[in-house]
């Protein structure tokens, strides 16, 4: 059936607004973690802080195996690569609320230019992964004793 | 069961320890309904373990804990963790014995296991 499209009269906006209202609702909720989109997709969180001596990068893991977690250099890029596998809880158990996303996650962060590629530690904990990268010596001014006369 | 009470839509809670407003943030969590309880997994990586607060009351099952910064001096070059104190709230069923209440954190996921309550025995009652 032929509806004619409303003509952009109050009715209309109003619905717009209201509309708007809902949207900006739920974006809010999303970001105060009122509202847990469901997703198979996992995201990791992650910090690069730069230090005086070496950059620290957090990646924020919760409930995933150490064995599960895989960390490479590829294309001047730090690249993490891993899995959150979902526990096994056993028979006669239902599982009655999942907002915990579970499965495969990939990030790729590159990496600045005087970063020690030799020189990176790992080391994860509370469901933290703490990757320590230290910074290239850099050539650093000398001093010339002149002698004067 | 596993109702939330109603929370005000943006919580902030003052930090005496950093001075610094904090948002409350609610952990996603994962519930298990076993045959003789639950089972509640949250989502909370680098809790300070001293802040981490595990009660029941009035009926109410309260989990709280502060984020605990991993790195403290620097620069970011990148930022996408947020510094935030989780809480979370959950109404519980008549069915849950409180007493029972136990609780572990390991790799950023907090753990709490509750039993039900043991049914009361079936009387049976002889017809003469």
């Amino acid at each position: 059936m032929y509806r004619p499209f409303p003509p952009f009269g109050s009715e209309f906006m109003k619905e717009f607004q209201q509309f708007r209202e809902q949207l900006n609702e739920l974006l809010k909720n999303v970001a105060s973690g009122d509202v847990h989109l469901a997703s198979d997709v996992m995201y990791p969180a992650v910090d690069v802080i730069e230090q005086d001596q070496q950059y620290v990068y957090v990646v924020e893991l919760p409930g995933v195996k150490k064995e599960d977690v895989k960390l490479m250099v590829k294309d001047n890029s730090l690249v993490l690569e891993g899995e959150r596998k979902e526990p096994e809880m056993g028979q006669d158990v239902q599982k009655i609320r999942g907002e915990i996303a579970y499965g495969k996650f990939q990030r790729t962060l590159p990496l600045p230019e005087n970063a020690d590629l030799d020189k990176i530690r790992a080391e994860y904990k509370n469901g933290v992964l703490l990757v320590h990268i230290d910074k290239k010596e850099e050539t650093k001014p000398r001093l010339i004793d002149v002698q004067v006369q | 069961m596993w109702q939330e009470p109603r929370y005000q839509k943006e919580t902030v809670r003052e930090n005496p320890v950093e001075e610094v407003k904090k948002i409350t943030f609610r952990p996603a969590t994962d519930i298990y309904e076993m045959p003789d309880g639950f089972k509640l997994l949250l989502e909370m990586p680098s809790v300070d373990r001293e802040t981490l607060k595990v009660y029941i009351k009035d009926n109410q099952l309260h989990i709280e804990g502060e984020k605990k910064k991993d790195v403290s001096d620097g620069k970011f070059l990148l930022q996408e963790i947020r510094d935030v104190a989780y809480e979370r709230v959950f109404e519980l069923g008549d069915d849950i014995d409180a007493d029972s209440i136990s609780a572990r954190y390991e790799q950023g996921i907090l753990e709490i296991t509750l039993k039900k309550k043991e049914k009361e025995p079936v009387k049976e009652i002889k017809i003469q």
